[in-house]
Order: structure tokens, then sequence, then C-alpha cells
């Protein structure tokens, strides 16, 4: 359910924004008019109307249509305005008549027209939200936040501290200065621009020009396994992101991924860029603007991530591709607007051969062209392997393309030789840019991609659909507006979407599946997150040491014979998504680790006084449940209280001692100490004996190994915490 | 929980977008997946088919150059049974020494008993996104579920099939009717994945020094069970549709789990394939010679077969992109052709090993065609009509169906007899496309008419090709 805000005024009281996405979109213009008046249809491409419509697929696509018939109902034909004239067949309307008069759709456009030129004056509507949806309380959402943004659990101090939405805000800003919350943000970004292609065993180092920056030989000499090039690579591979993260890390204007003249080196692509003067040349997070010259000292136009070499050869061109490609990963990735989407309706290729330079003449090939070739004119001065060639002042770009631009407006010749810094204003001023970095942030965050308008009118769930759309949309517009209002801080949309329903839903009163739709999440990690949230909760990473007591987790893209594709992860090249649901290969990984991790923790665990004990501070392993056939109610209630300690440790569960699940848990652990009673067996198998500091690798004094279990509660443990490692609260957020 | 009671929880609860549809009589065994299995090659970036099989030669000028006009920079196409082939191949240069990776000629005369050649296939775009997707699930919609996708889902149900639709990359989007698997080709991986409650996999077999198990086989179903009811439990008391999603498709997901070890002991002995193992004419050159993404193409296509022959997958997604040539067409368009071409040759020759060739379809296809003429920078840029090869039990090889004219515009066949070629302007004909392909491909697997079938269904009418 809806609130319409405006309380007793009806349809009358209906602004015309509402009045067109609920009685004219839906009804006909989004079929009948849409047909013919989308860009790449025949009123618009072949006989050049005004009146363009954008279909569902461009972002804020209701706002950009209302403001097209704002423009077009000041219009009047003969006193008529022309928004009715048109479609009932006058003023020569190219598809005659579609609407006829007094026909409820004349009459619903009839109003729209009143609507766009007196507004309803009866007070302010009312966002639309989704109703019944029970959020997370403060504290609950602030253990979400801080296994996600941050990767590790809430402290005492935090725990006991956001009890309001006003700590939730103060902690959650907190949260967004730590380390991983840079790493979160980069991820994000990567999901769109995939330049983490390159962050792989030494692979950004052949970005760089070694004609501009001969420093890169000397690391590129290197042993391959040498940290130094590794971290080099990495960081000329994360340029992009990582001017993302600083950004974000000092607050500044988000427009500047875009707009900076400048590049961000940290201490390693310092020592490529001859950067010094580092207060941590160990910190990866430490950066610096750096104005980058080429040989003969030219100073390098930067356009933040545009002329970032990662950027530039992840989206290559060819002499004949001139940038387009470029282009629209730009649209794409910046202002959400898959370009590819204009042009859907069939082509004849066939036709296209009697057009002389059909990217420009023919209609199948310039609807995309003339919204490309301007942005791809930008490009110029920038080489297909990404460096800066220059592009002298007067000389000519490609006659048999559209003029470099945006928006209608040309390049000025004075910005020719770096159009990208031309550009990149105009990107980062259109409204899309806000809309386009909102969802960068929600995808990120909750997996989920934004909601489709609703392409079915006569579905019998369309109303609801359309409410959930409506509801998301007003969330996007809303946190959009917050950026602006705080600055551009991309802070400020992460701290939006975990305040929302889509972050913290729980459940809903709410009857409607369609409406409820995208509520509370549901995402199923991803391997960078699952490695940081299993680290964060248990205090080790899934993994093992090698010879040389280097760490090597499970999960990460690095390590070798790694789970990383297998459990959903992008190589950013040929996989390119994550996976969002879980098949039998990510649930038998899921079943791995919970087994492997269960069996390094417990006995170590148990080597440790109880006052320094993770999973075990109630119980010592001599607790038993039963003796001589008898229950031990005080043991069991020992080993109740720890059940319900471990639900909310790893699942953050708060659990009454009598609630099901913990009868559960306690049945598991009773019926495998039950097994262990009836076995000769006491030995601990070697894997899983308390013999090693498993955050270390480091093996512990003689005197702490534990490799017995006489009295089988170490595998009760063991098979409890195996249970609750690999459930769906654990390895889902 | 076992697979029926899952089954059956997540029917009631709606939960379709994760349950394959159509499944209603589970059977208690769980047999292993035995065929008919599909892999689709896609060409990624839009191939050229007028150097392989829709063989267009050029014009000499006066001046003994190629014109303008020109289709392709070779004067005549060879002539090999019904089949037009572009005379082209790729070599690379060894220590001086050219090696040729392959030939078009060479790749029909292989083949040509297996291969349907359909040509003049028009995808009607010229638009990346469109031409996969209209290639690969036989429908321009945004949305529509591939064809492996479907078809894995149709060969999974009563089964369980971890693996039952791998990709590596392509058009893999499934519409929630399967679940999507990633391809690992590392054996240690698999059996680690395969063996969760096994410590140290690499002893299995080892009768000396057996591998140790993290939990009796006893406390290891005992978790697995109580796992099930809570995640049961959990699903149905959620009112979040995301939620729920995600709890059935796990609930379903690990009822897969059991059988990775199949594929784990089919790979005991299985090494990773090289470019010099697959074919002795190569050996000496190097394990990635040609290319790193043409031994990664073998590698997929290599666990694809071992999955099938293992009975846990269906379909599998093969690709290799570079296809997409702007520029430098001759020779980038001829590198990439040649690996697709000689992957599918290993996979014959391996499925051949693996006793699987007489239940294996393989389909080639790629986004659209090429101009039929180059631009300013030697390349080709992109054009709606296509090609697409077919083999597989069922699929009449030496043969070719459809046309283009001889500057590769569309020509139509005869509805009634589709070896009959009619001029494009003759509308008693009709012009090949897409979904009448997919509509044969799912009749001869015995798709057609299932519920999956129906609700995913192709437009326009079908016509008689295989």
């Amino acid at each position: 359910m809806l609130a319409s805000g405006c309380d007793g005024g009806g349809d009358d009281c209906l602004s015309a924004r509402k009045h067109l996405e609920t009685q004219v979109w839906p009804k006909f213009m989004g079929n009948t008019c849409l047909k013919c008046h989308h860009p790449s249809g025949v009123a618009v491409a072949e006989s050049k109307a005004k009146f363009v419509l954008q279909p569902s697929s461009f972002p804020g696509f209701m706002e950009a249509n209302l403001k097209m018939l704002e423009e077009i109902a000041r219009i009047d034909v003969d006193g008529t305005p022309l928004l009715l004239v048109k479609p009932t067949g006058g003023s020569n309307h190219g598809g005659g008549e579609v609407i006829e008069k007094d026909s409820e759709e004349y009459k619903a456009l009839e109003t729209l027209v009143h609507k766009l030129k007196e507004p309803p004056s009866c007070g302010e509507e009312g966002e639309p939200t989704v109703e019944g949806v029970v959020l997370m309380t403060p504290a609950q959402t602030f253990r979400k936040a801080a296994i996600h943004l941050a990767g590790r659990l809430p402290t005492a101090a935090e725990a006991q501290k956001v009890t309001t939405e006003e700590a939730l805000d103060g902690a959650l800003d907190a949260l967004m200065k730590e380390e991983v919350f840079l790493e979160r943000v980069r991820e994000m970004y990567n999901d769109t621009i995939l330049t983490d292609k390159y962050d792989w065993y030494g692979s950004g180092l052949n970005l760089v020009n070694d004609d501009d920056f001969p420093k890169v030989n000397d690391i590129q000499d290197q042993d391959q396994y040498s940290p130094v090039r590794r971290r080099a690579s990495k960081a000329v591979a994360r340029e992009p992101l990582n001017l993302v993260a600083y950004v974000v890390q000092q607050d500044r204007s988000i427009k500047e991924i875009l707009t900076a003249n400048y590049v961000v080196a940290n201490p390693f692509n310092g020592l490529i860029y001859d950067v010094t003067g580092w207060s941590n040349p160990e910190n990866e997070n430490e950066f610096k603007q750096v104005q980058l010259k080429t040989y003969d000292g030219t100073e390098i136009p930067h356009a933040g991530i545009l002329t970032t070499p990662a950027f530039l050869n992840r989206w290559p061109t060819t002499p004949t591709n001139r940038s387009r490609g470029r282009a629209r990963q730009v649209f794409e990735s910046f202002l959400a607007f898959n370009v590819l989407k204009i042009s859907e309706r069939p082509v004849d290729a066939s036709k296209i051969t009697a057009v002389d330079n059909p990217t420009r003449n023919s209609v199948y090939c310039a609807v995309c062209h003339t919204t490309l070739d301007p942005l791809a004119g930008a490009f110029r001065g920038w080489a297909e392997q990404g460096d800066y060639t220059k592009f002298y002042p007067g000389a000519s770009w490609h006659n048999d393309m559209v003029s470099p631009g945006f928006g209608g407006e040309d390049l000025p010749p004075s910005h020719y030789d770096k159009g990208l810094q031309w550009m990149a204003q105009k990107l980062v001023d259109d409204p899309r840019f806000a809309i386009s970095t909102v969802y960068t942030v929600y995808t990120g965050i909750t997996g989920h991609q934004p909601l489709s308008y609703p392409a079915n009118p006569e579905s019998p769930t369309y109303s609801d659909q359309l409410k959930a759309w409506d509801a998301q949309d007003a969330f996007f517009r809303s946190a959009a507006e917050q950026l602006a209002a705080s600055g551009w801080n991309l802070k400020s949309v992460v701290k939006a979407v975990i305040k929302s329903p889509y972050f913290r839903g729980v459940t809903a009163g709410n009857p409607s599946p369609e409406q409820l739709a995208d509520i509370g999440g549901g995402r199923l990690l991803p391997p960078e997150m699952m490695n940081r949230k299993i680290r964060a909760i248990t205090g080790v990473y899934w993994g093992r040491f090698d010879g040389n007591g280097y760490r090597q987790d499970w999960l990460t893209r690095e390590t070798y014979q790694n789970y990383f594709i297998l459990y959903g992860g992008m190589d950013s090249d040929s996989v390119v998504r994550h996976l969002k649901t879980p098949n039998g290969t990510v649930a038998a990984v899921a079943n791995r680790m919970a087994n492997e991790m269960a069996c390094g923790l417990t006995a170590w665990d148990f080597t440790k006084p109880v006052e320094g004990r993770r999973f075990f501070p109630r119980v010592e392993r001599t607790v038993v449940p039963e003796s001589a056939g008898n229950t031990v109610p005080a043991s069991v209630n020992l080993i109740k209280e720890n059940i319900a300690y471990l639900h909310h440790l790893i699942l953050g569960e708060q659990l009454t001692p009598t609630d099901p699940e913990i009868e559960r848990t306690y049945k598991l652990f009773l019926d495998t100490w039950h097994e262990m009673q009836a076995t000769e067996e006491t030995r601990l198998p070697w894997w899983c004996r308390g013999r090693w500091d498993r955050a270390t690798g480091k093996e512990l004094p003689e005197e702490l190994h534990i490799n017995e279990d006489p009295d089988g509660t170490i595998r009760a443990w063991q098979a409890v915490m195996a249970y609750l490692m690999m459930d769906y609260k654990f390895i889902f957020e | 929980m076992d697979r029926r009671d899952v089954l059956k929880l997540l029917g009631l609860a709606g939960l379709a977008a994760v349950c394959p549809v159509g499944v209603s009589n589970v059977s208690a065994d769980e047999p292993k997946y035995k065929g008919p299995f599909w892999i689709m090659l896609n060409a990624g970036g839009g191939w050229d088919p007028t150097i392989l099989c829709d063989a267009k030669g050029g014009k000499l000028g006066s001046n003994g150059e190629f014109t303008d006009s020109s289709v392709n920079h070779f004067e005549t196409p060879l002539d090999i049974g019904p089949f037009k082939v572009g005379p082209v191949a790729w070599s690379q240069t060894f220590n001086g020494t050219p090696v040729e990776l392959y030939s078009s000629e060479r790749f029909i005369n292989d083949h040509k008993g297996r291969i349907l050649v359909i040509n003049g296939v028009d995808t009607q775009t010229n638009n990346h996104e469109v031409g996969n997707r209209v290639t690969w699930a036989g429908r321009p919609e945004e949305g529509a579920p591939a064809l492996a996708a479907l078809l894995a889902a149709y060969g999974a149900k009563d089964k369980d099939l971890p693996l039952a639709f791998m990709s590596s990359g392509g058009y893999d989007n499934t519409a929630g009717v399967v679940a999507l698997a990633r391809s690992e080709a590392d054996l240690r991986v698999v059996q680690r994945v395969a063996y969760p409650n096994i410590g140290n996999v690499e002893n299995i077999g080892n009768a000396e020094d057996p591998p140790t198990q993290f939990f009796s086989n006893e406390t290891a179903s005992r978790i697995q069970a109580a796992q099930a009811e809570r995640l049961a439990a959990m699903e149905r008391a959620t009112r979040l549709p995301a939620l729920k999603t995600g709890m059935g498709a796990l609930l379903l997901a690990r009822q897969g789990t059991g059988s990775l070890g199949a594929l784990a002991d089919e790979l005991a002995s299985v090494q990773a394939v090289t470019v010099q193992s697959a074919f002795p004419e190569f050996a000496g050159l190097g394990d990635n010679a040609f290319g790193g993404d043409f031994r990664n193409l073998l590698q997929q296509g290599q666990l694809a077969l071992h999955a099938f022959r293992a009975g846990v997958a269906v379909a599998a997604n093969l690709s290799i992109g570079g296809f997409d040539t702007h520029s430098n067409h001759d020779n980038d368009q001829t590198r990439q052709m040649m690996k697709l071409l000689r992957a599918y040759d290993y996979i014959q020759i391996l499925a051949a090993q693996l006793g699987l060739e007489k239940n294996l379809y393989v389909v080639i296809g790629s986004d659209f065609g090429r101009t039929p003429y180059y631009n300013e920078g030697n390349g080709k840029d992109h054009w709606n009509l296509t090609s697409m090869i077919l083999s597989g039990p069922g699929i009449e090889g030496n043969r070719v169906v459809g046309a283009t004219d001889a500057q590769y515009k569309p020509m139509r066949v005869d509805p009634k007899n589709v070896n009959n070629v009619l001029p494009d302007d003759d509308k008693k004909g009709v012009r090949i496309e897409p979904h009448h392909i997919h509509r044969e491909l799912r009749r001869v697997a015995g798709f057609a008419g299932s519920d999956l079938d129906k609700q995913f269904g192709l437009a326009g009418d079908s016509l008689k090709i295989l």
C-alpha cells in the first residue's frame, strides 16, 4: 500500500507526475505513443519528430518524459494543446489518429495537460513507500552494516551504544572511515568498470608506458613473486578504483572520479611515478594527487577514471571503432544508460549498403551513433594502448562522425587537446550521474539490480509491481537528492541504502510479494565479502599458511587452487557478474568451509583460558550433558547458554533459552555426543587438533596441545560449529 | 529432508524461480544423467561466415588488387560437397617456422559428415547484446533464457545435477529455471568440493594412508539433516520474497552436492589439457601455443565433456571472444575462427574417446555476421546475417540449408521444402531466423511440448530444417 500524501484529494490532487505514471504511461503512452516516439522509433529516427519519449530502460525516464511533456504542453494549435491535437490525427501527425476524441485515453491526456499547465495545489504529495515493512533495530542494522562495510563485528561499546537511529547514524559515519570500507567502495565500482581484470600477477605493470615512466622497468625486472612488484602492479591496475577510494576517504565530491585533474598514487605506483614522502610506505591506502607528464614534459590532461590506463585498456578501441566502445561504457557506468537498449528494433542490414556513411545516415545505425559518437570524440588524443599521444589544437577529427560534444553542445576547439576534461564536467552535471551513482551503491550493497518498470499492464499484479517500482524509484531520487545536498559525498548514499528497507527490512505485514520485491536484501555473499565475514566472526581467515608462513585465503583469486570462481567470484575479464543464486558447487564450497573452520577452531578455542575464548566462554570441554545415563540439568543449561551465545556470535540471532532453534542445535550436540560415547575412538582427526594458533599458523606450546577428546564434547561442539557456519544466515546477508 | 521433500516444499512456497518447471515425479534412486548433452560454442563479437561456410570471393581489379566491393580478399571459394568454403588458414611462427593451427578447408573435410550448416540466418540486429540473445535464446526479448539453460533444466528434472548448466561465458541467462554453475578445471579443487568432509583429498585411493574425515558419516548426515530442517523452517516463516527465494535456492542446491563426487572420480586420472596434449602435431610448441584463450577454450571443453560422462551436467556454454574485428579483419578474424574450429575438432576427438559422440550436440553460433565489405581500417563491421552450424544425433550432416547471394544479402527458403532457395523478393519464401532453428533444436531434444517449452515459447512459425 502506498501513501498518497494528499488526504482526501482524490485524482484531482494527483500531481502531473503521478497522473502520468498511473493513468497515462501504463495505459497508452508507454506503448501506443512510445512505439514511434522512442529514440529509435519511426517518428523520431525517420521523421525527426521533436517529441521524444524515453523508454523505461532510460534512468529517470519518468522525469525525462515529464520534462518533455511539460515543454510540448506549452504549445497550442488554434487554441488546442498540440499534445491533444497530434494523437487525434491533427497537425499532420505521421501516425494519424491513434486516440479518439472523448475516449478515456483522450480524457487522461487532457487531464495531464491541465495538470502540467496548472499543477494541483492541495499540498505536498507524500513520497511513496512500501507499507508494513518491519525494519531491523538499529543494533541489528549496525551489525549487518559492520560486517558488510567494514568486515568486522560491532565492538562491545558500539553494541551498547547503537540503540537509536541517531546513534546508528553516528556509528555508520565512523564505520565509513575504516580501511575495509574503502575496499568495499572499490568492489562496488569494479562491478561496473571491471578494471580489476588487470589486478592479476603483475599484469597491471604492462599498462604503463615505459617511455614516459621508465622506472616501471626496474619493477618489471623483479622476480614475479616479489611483493613490491605485485603491489606496484596492483596499484597501477587499481588507479581508477583507488581514485574512487581516495575521493571517498577524503570526503571529496564523487564527481571527482571523472573530473579529477590528477591520478592518485600510493607508495607502490608512486615508485613508478617517482612520488616520495610517504608517512607509511607500506600503506596501500595512503594516497597523493599526482600530475603526470609524458617523456617530453607535456602535462597529461587527466580526467579522473576516464584517462587511467586501466580504464582505457579495459575498454579498448581500434582505428575504426574510434573510442565508441569506450563511450558506450562511460554511458553505462556513469550515466546508468545502456545505449544498446535504444536500438532494439529489427535491423535489415542488407538495406544499409545503399546508404553512404551508415553510422550517420542510416536510421538503423545513427540511432545509437548520434548518441555515442559525440562522446567518443572526446577520447581524441588517447591511443589504443591508453597512452596520451596528444591531439593538437586545430587537428581535424573524423569528418564522417557526428561532432564531439555532449547534449547538443559541441566540444569547444580550445579543448580539442583535453576533450575528456571538458566531457567529464558535462557528464557529472547530467542528472543521470547522480542516479547512476545511487544505482552503483545500491547494487554494490544489496546485490540487486534496480527493479524494472513493470512491462505488462494486463498482469493481475501490475498494480503491486508498480507500487514496488514507484517506491524504489522514489527512494533512488531521494538518495540522489541527499547526494547533492551532502556536497556529493558518496557516503550519504551508502548511509541512505543501509537505512532503507532494501537493506534492513526483516519481515512485513504487507501481503503482496510483488510489493515486497527487493525488500530486505538476501544477498549471497560474493567470495571477497564471505572471506571478510569469516574473519569478522571467527577472527581467522579460511585458508592455510604456506611453508614461509604466508597466509593464503581460499576465497581470494590469487591463492593457488582457490575457490574464488567456483564460489561465484568475478575475474572481471570473462566472468563479469557475481553469482546471485547458489548452485550445487557453491553449497558444497560452503559446506567444506564450515567443516574446515569448525575443525580448526573448536579444539584450539579450548586450549585457551575461558576468559580468552571466542566461541566457548560458557563451558569447559568436561561439561557433558549426561552422567551415567541421567541428564545433568546444570550442564545442559550451560551447554544451551553457549549454544545461544554461538547463535548470536555467528548468526546474529538473539534467542531465548526455550527457542526451538536452541533445541534443534542442542539436539545436534546431544546426538553427536551420544555417538561419541558409543565409539572407542577418542583421538581427534589430525587437522582438528588443538596444536596450532589458527590465526598465525604457529604451533602452540606442547603443554597446551589438545589431541584427544575423551569426553566427546569437542567433536559435538565441532558439529555445532559446522552446522552454524553453513547456515543461510552465515552465507547470505 | 530428501529431494522429494524439498521440491514439495518449494512447490508449496511457489518458488518457481528456483525450482525446475515441470518437476512432478521425483525418482527415488536419483539416477545420473545419461544424455543427450549439449555444447553451445560461442564466437563472441560477431563472426564472419563468409570465410568459413558461406564463402564469398572477392573481385580483382585491373591493377590486380581486390576491388572495394570485394567481400573478401580471396578470389574463389572452395567447393567441398555441398559446402562453399573460404580458402583461409591461420598459422603462427615458432622458431622461425610457421605452424598451421587449422584451416576452413580442413575443418570441413574433418567434420563434413556430421555438420549441418545453416546459412542466411537473419538475426535482425547489429547490436551485440540483442544478437547474442537472439542467437542463443531464439528470442530478442530481454531476460529470455538461453537454450542451454532450458535444456539443462529439462534434463536435470528428477535428478541431482549440481553442474546441470555450466557456463564459461557467452549468453547464459537462466530466467531462474536452473542454477548457473561456473567451471573450474583444477582437479584438486573439484575434489575438495566434491568431498567436503575429507581433509586430505589427495589421499583418496591411498590404501596405506587413507584420507581423514572431519566428521564421521553419521555426524555429517546429522548436521545436514538439522540444517535442512532449520532452513525449511526459516523459509516457511519468512515473508520477504528476496529472502524466500535465496533460502529455497540454497535448499535445492544442497540436494545436488552429493553427486559432485562422480565428477571428482571422473577427473581423478585426468590431466588438464594443453595444446600439446590435445594435438600431437603441436608437440614441442608449448602448452599455450596459439594463445592462452585457445587453451582455455580446450579446457572448457574438456571439463564439460568429463562432467557429461560423470552424469552431472546437461549443457555447457563454451565461449571465445575476439571476433569483433572492426580492424585488421583478415588476420584477427581468421585467427579466432581457427581457434574456434580447432576447439570443435578437439571436442569431437575427446567425445569419441569418452564414448559420448553419439549423444552429443554441438551448436556453433555468434552474435551476427560481418559486413560484405571492408572499412577503412581493413575491418568489417556488423551485419545482421549469419550462419549456425549444428551437429548431433538426428541431425543429418554433409548438408547446407539456407543461402545468401553473392554480395552476402539475404535469400529465402521455401517453407514447404527448405532445400529450395528463393530470392529475397519472393514473399512466398521465408528468411531463416534464429527462432526457426531453436524450435527445431527443441524438437530434436525432445523438449518441445514440455511445460518449460510452453512457458518460454518462441515467436513465429516452424520451419522443417532438421
